[in-house]
């Protein structure tokens, strides 16, 4: 049957996958973030950036990140088989890295989705705090070769690249992502939603309903990737960011005419225009019985994955959690509310972040004694000597002008 | 796993089932906790963002919320008096998500599946999680005839707030303003008082209409906060205030309230603007995911982990503690959850005594506010949060100011100021 040449081609790659173990140096000349930077994404500069370097047959090289940017680049010709590449993308954030061979020609261009692989992991989110070499990357040259069911150029799953880890790169092993909904290591932009053979970010009319996505009231993701526009710092991934872009979704109204909400900025109404919503909604569902009627079919095959194999889907095992349980950090965190994140306030009231744990504690016992402050009396009363102690020295951590922890 | 299967991922599963040892060992792979947040309001915006704070990379969070911009309904009735706008009450989730990596997903979560751990959005789609935090907020029990469009509650605010301003505004004088309050509990105990006193202050010394009259019908027994300081606004104001009067029915088009008095006959007031303001439940989502008890959702407050499933936490006005239900306290309420959570899934447990506290500024005219507030303490042998007992505090808590003042106006910015920040950026 067809199924089975399909499935025999599949392994083919497959083995020549296992083959492809590339231990990747640190480049630390080119390193441009410096050492010492968080693993916390919370505290990531956004504008820094870390570099991805490898060696690939001639190609196009694109990374979708989960802030909704994109970065692209070729490779360059040096006559031989195997052109090196380097991209930018930026430092501490999420993206996927997709590879076009034949990239200028539609018919014979082989899309090419990445994963990693490294220490049992395997997943197509990297995150970079250091600069990264893949090494050589086999991608496919021969159209006729690749696995590509709905003929829409993109292989059918992704092409998994073997790592040894240098310090400052994770692969991440998520079980939603928004660039990825369904899962299958195909970026949304790369899926085919309606199986009409030309993926998403290509197709004008991704639902196949005759209405153009550009004229949809629901479109509210003009690339496709998963990232809505008012999240996305590159809403119609043209390599530029929104807030350089003066043209960014294709509706030939500058930004500032536009009264689309196609920006990174968000226009004031947004969420008190209800009747709208509810409209957008019922497209919204409209859209999705197109893309069930091909679901049944998968459904039943699925159940019968589940039954031959009974554990694979059971034996999710969770990551430990970076978590420390800090004495009076969650206590401290109930000061919040009047005092500020971590103790810094907006507003005219006082900062407790820069106090020492003495101030802190000498101000506590004032406040139970007198009643200057009634509220602040009030709440005094509500924590013990030790409490008070202990959210008096977690404040004492932090320093009076860090804003974020 | 997700719903909408392609046939990509369909082909690479029976690939992994039928014969490549190597990629099923890479299924079993540990992947990172994905906690999914349901509503992103006092309670929802708090918990993921303590989440990210606290955990950073090492947690993937995702809220799902229908609306893009929130609209606080804290410091809502000063829209009704002319001193805020609903767009300074707004919030946008662009630049929270951004410095947090949290998952932004608008949409609505129309089932929630216990046993597979996946929840469905009205989209269609579906998405898996390890915890499941709701904090949906709260929905209305019907009243006959009550049409929101045209007879606001304003009790979550936005359009409906500015829907009862525009009715308000154009009273002239002589014309009568009726409100009711529902049955306790419902969210902010001092608001619906708040609400009476704004409003009589506005008729009568911004638009200067000494003949207008504002009439109060209360279910409960008696002004169930600070009951001195609004009593004596009421005084003031002239308020007319009907305690134990049940909302039977209303004609939205006539402005019409039908109710009783004490279980008496059914009585029937015309308003020139009427603000039904109706008995309140759990959100809908807690109660299509068998979640409540009667109308709220029971919940251990350790962890706020519903006592009828495994993890699923709920938090803020839909949980049943007994706390009131407040946006300050859902705040609270969110760090302890989310200290419990990252507890639990390094297979910690919570803290066995949190403390919890509760601050409402109530504005009672345009230039004077009154304050209330708690600390809770866990109680082990209820296994319930209630007030920490101060005997040194003369009154004990609730605390309450000693009247409305100017200083405790200017007072309730900045409270507002860092709530609103330490919540939503
Ligand atoms: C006039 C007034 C004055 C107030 N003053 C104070 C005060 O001084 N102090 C104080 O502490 N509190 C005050 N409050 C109360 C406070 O606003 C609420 O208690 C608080 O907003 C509750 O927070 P929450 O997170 O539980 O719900 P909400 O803030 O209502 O948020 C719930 C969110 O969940 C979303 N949602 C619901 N269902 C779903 C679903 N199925 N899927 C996805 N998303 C969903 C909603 O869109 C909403 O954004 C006041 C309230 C009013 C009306």
């Amino acid at each position: 049957m067809e199924l089975n040449s399909k499935v025999e081609k599949n392994l083919n790659k497959f083995k020549l996958t296992q083959g492809l173990l590339i231990s990747s140096l640190p480049l630390l000349l080119l390193s441009c973030t410096g050492s010492g930077s968080s693993d916390s994404d919370s505290t990531t500069n956004n504008d820094s950036t870390n570099i991805i370097t490898g060696l690939v047959p001639g190609t196009l090289i694109e990374a979708f990140c989960a802030d909704g940017s994109y970065y692209k680049t070729n490779s360059i010709d040096n006559n031989t088989a195997e052109h090196p590449f380097s991209l930018s993308i930026p430092s501490g954030i999420d993206c996927r890295l997709v590879m076009t061979t034949n990239e200028d020609n539609p018919v014979t261009r082989i899309i090419t989705p990445i994963n990693f692989s490294a220490s049992g992991t395997e997943s197509g989110l990297i995150n970079l705090t250091n600069n990264l070499d893949i090494g050589y990357v086999p991608l496919e040259l021969e159209i006729t070769n690749i696995v590509d069911e709905n003929s829409d150029n993109v292989v059918d799953s992704p092409l998994t690249i073997a790592l040894s880890l240098p310090s400052g790169v994770t692969i991440k092993s998520v079980s939603y992502d928004l660039l990825d909904e369904d899962g299958d290591g195909i970026p949304n932009v790369y899926e085919d939603d309606d199986q009409d053979g030309i993926h998403n970010s290509d197709d004008d009319d991704d639902d196949n309903n005759g209405i153009s996505d550009d004229d949809e009231p629901d479109n509210k993701d003009n690339d496709h990737d998963g990232i809505e526009d008012s999240y996305d710092k590159d809403d119609n991934n043209d390599g530029l960011k929104d807030e350089e872009d003066n043209e960014d979704n294709k509706d030939g109204l500058k930004d500032e005419d536009d009264n689309s909400i196609d920006d990174i900025n968000k226009t004031e109404n947004d969420g008190e225009d209800e009747v709208n919503k509810d409209e957008d909604e019922k497209d919204e569902d409209e859209k999705d019985e197109d893309e069930n009627s091909e679901g049944n079919k998968s459904d039943e095959v699925n159940q019968e994955e589940e039954q031959n194999n009974p554990d694979t889907s059971e034996t999710t095992q969770l990551q430990a959690v970076s978590y420390e349980v800090i004495s009076g950090r969650l206590l401290a965190s109930q000061c919040a509310q009047c005092h500020g994140t971590n103790g810094h306030s907006v507003t005219e009231w006082d900062s407790l972040a820069g106090e020492s744990a003495n101030e802190i504690i000498e101000e506590m016992r004032e406040m139970k004694a007198g009643d200057e402050d009634p509220l602040m009396q009030a709440q005094a009363h509500g924590y013990s000597d030790e409490e008070i102690e202990a959210l008096a020295n977690w404040f004492a951590t932090q320093s009076s002008n860090s804003h974020d922890d | 796993m997700n719903a909408k299967f392609t046939r990509r991922s369909l082909l690479k599963a029976i690939v992994a089932a039928t014969v490549s040892p190597v990629l099923i060992s890479s299924v079993n792979a540990a992947t990172i906790p994905h906690i999914v947040v349901v509503g992103a309001g006092f309670s929802g915006a708090t918990v993921a963002k303590y989440l990210k704070l606290w955990a950073g990379s090492s947690v993937q969070v995702t809220i799902i919320e229908p609306n893009s911009t929130y609209v606080s309904p804290i410091l809502s009735n000063l829209v009704l008096n002319h001193q805020k706008t609903t767009t300074d009450l707004s919030f946008s989730y662009v630049n929270y998500s951004q410095k947090y990596s949290i998952n932004m997903v608008h949409d609505k979560v129309s089932h929630i599946d216990k046993t597979a751990k996946t929840i469905s959005l009205e989209n269609g789609q579906s998405i898996p999680y390890d915890k499941l935090i709701l904090a949906p907020g709260i929905e209305f029990e019907a009243v006959s005839g009550h049409d929101f469009t045209k007879v606001p509650h304003a009790w979550q605010a936005g359009e409906q707030t500015n829907l009862l301003k525009s009715q308000i505004d154009a009273m002239s004088d002589g014309d009568s303003f009726v409100m009711s309050i529902p049955a306790s509990p419902y969210r902010c105990p001092p608001g619906p008082y708040e609400r009476a006193c704004v409003v009589a202050d506005y008729l009568k010394n911004s638009k200067g209409f000494n003949n207008c009259t504002v009439t109060v019908l209360d279910e409960n027994a008696g002004i169930i906060v600070e009951a001195d300081t609004f009593g004596a606004a009421f005084n003031e104001y002239g308020i007319n205030y009907i305690p134990d009067a049940v909302v039977s029915s209303v004609d939205s088009d006539n402005k019409v309230v039908n109710f009783s008095i004490d279980g008496g006959a059914i009585q029937s007031l015309a308003a020139t603007t009427l603000n039904i303001i109706p008995n309140q439940k759990a959100g809908n989502i807690v109660f299509s995911a068998g979640l409540n008890s009667g109308n709220w959702a029971p919940v251990n407050p350790l962890n706020y982990e519903s006592t009828m499933a495994a993890d699923i936490h709920i938090i803020g006005d839909s949980q049943g503690t007994g706390m009131p239900k407040a946006g300050h306290i859902g705040n609270s309420e969110a760090k302890i959850c989310a200290d419990a959570v990252l507890r639990s899934l390094n297979g910690l447990q919570p803290d066995p005594a949190p403390k919890t506290n509760s601050a409402c500024y109530s504005p009672v005219s345009s230039s004077t506010a009154t304050w209330l507030t708690i600390v809770y303490e866990y109680n082990s042998s209820t296994q319930s949060m209630q007030p920490v007992s101060v005997p040194n505090l003369s009154g004990g808590y609730p605390a309450a100011s000693s009247g409305a003042s100017t200083r405790n106006y200017n007072n309730m910015f900045n409270w507002a100021g860092n709530l609103f920040s330490d919540t939503f950026s």
